[in-house]
């Protein structure tokens, strides 16, 4: 189910630094967040595995940790979700590079720095969630239009045998007719046929053409 | 004074209550850090020094008490190079200053 787009942003941090946890959260909560701060990553990963729905729009991990490492739990949020499903900033110390290019490669989708400089920690913030919600609106574009493609599919390849069997058998009703007979059972196996395909259907069987100006349909390989 | 008032004002927005509440967290959470740094050094345990002296300097940041941050750090870098002879005077610094702070900043807020 969609969230409601209007509702505020929920934040994730997770640091085991309890005052820079709730500096962060205070000046997070004071510009329209909703935060929730967590001291180890240990129960939110543990919510992952466990595949309960992810209540959050973005995580600020904390690098370096003691009963988790911030890599090793960016290692294991990737696991379960990618970085456009659920971005997450590593929160890091000036000095320490390495870990950031670490978790970079790692997928992490970008970090700040302590203490924490609102300005940049909100455009970083914000450029994430945006990206996050144009690429969910694309897919939903996608699939509104998928479905577009298949129904006119459906109409064109089985409704006109349904159209020859169904006026084949009407004729037949006045006078049997073997031969009209045949072609609407012709008609009748072509959609049986269409159907199979249908349920067995892949991308790599299906091509998208033209049907008219504004519309595609699929032709099943 | 041990901190930057400018940034310290700056870096808060002038918010002298959201300041004073916060002293209170750094003062029960430094002296957790504190006790567990010197667990750890007492063990030689570097990487639990590294992690515990990390925490530290990241919570004294907040205050932009530049000394003992840097106290903190040099020890941070003891524990990641498994070096830690010469800690005793970093640490007397954070020992003796962290409590000072404390008073100054209170001091500071009113």
């Amino acid at each position: 189910m969609d969230k409601d787009v209007s509702a505020p942003k929920r934040l994730l941090i997770i640091d085991d630094d309890r005052l820079s946890a709730k500096i962060t959260e205070k000046k997070l909560c004071k510009q329209g967040y909703e935060v929730v701060v967590l001291n180890s990553a240990s129960i939110f990963l543990e919510s992952l595995k466990q595949k309960k729905p992810v209540e959050y729009d973005l995580i600020l991990l904390d690098v370096m940790m003691p009963d988790i490492s911030g890599i090793d739990a960016l290692v294991e949020i990737r696991k379960h979700k990618n970085n456009l499903e659920l971005p997450v900033i590593m929160v890091t110390s000036k000095e320490e590079s390495e870990g950031i290019v670490e978790a970079l490669k790692a997928g992490a989708n970008d970090y700040i720095t302590k203490p924490l400089n609102l300005e940049v920690a909100l455009a970083r913030i914000r450029t994430q969630l945006q990206v996050k919600e144009l690429i969910s609106l694309s897919l939903q574009s996608k699939q509104v239009s998928t479905i577009n493609t298949m129904v006119t599919t459906l109409n064109h390849e089985i409704n006109n045998p349904l159209a020859i069997a169904i006026g084949n058998l009407s004729i037949c009703k006045h006078k049997p007719d073997n031969a009209r007979i045949e072609k609407a059972l012709k008609a009748l196996d072509r959609i049986t046929h269409i159907v199979k395909k249908i349920e067995n259907i892949t991308e790599t069987k299906m091509e998208e053409v033209e049907y008219s100006d504004d519309t595609n349909m699929y032709k099943i390989k | 004074m041990m901190f930057d008032e400018s940034k310290l004002m700056s870096h808060f927005d002038g918010d002298k209550e959201m300041i004073t509440e916060l002293i209170e967290v750094f003062d029960d959470s430094y002296k957790e850090s504190l006790t567990a740094l010197k667990d750890s050094l007492k063990e030689e345990d570097f990487k639990k020094i590294e992690l515990h002296a990390h925490t530290l300097k990241g919570m004294i940041a907040n205050f932009f008490a530049e000394d003992l941050r840097v106290a903190a750090y040099d020890i941070e870098k003891m524990g990641h190079n498994s070096e830690i002879s010469g800690y005793e005077s970093q640490l007397a610094v954070l020992d003796e200053k962290l409590p000072m702070l404390i008073t100054e900043l209170r001091s500071f807020c009113g």
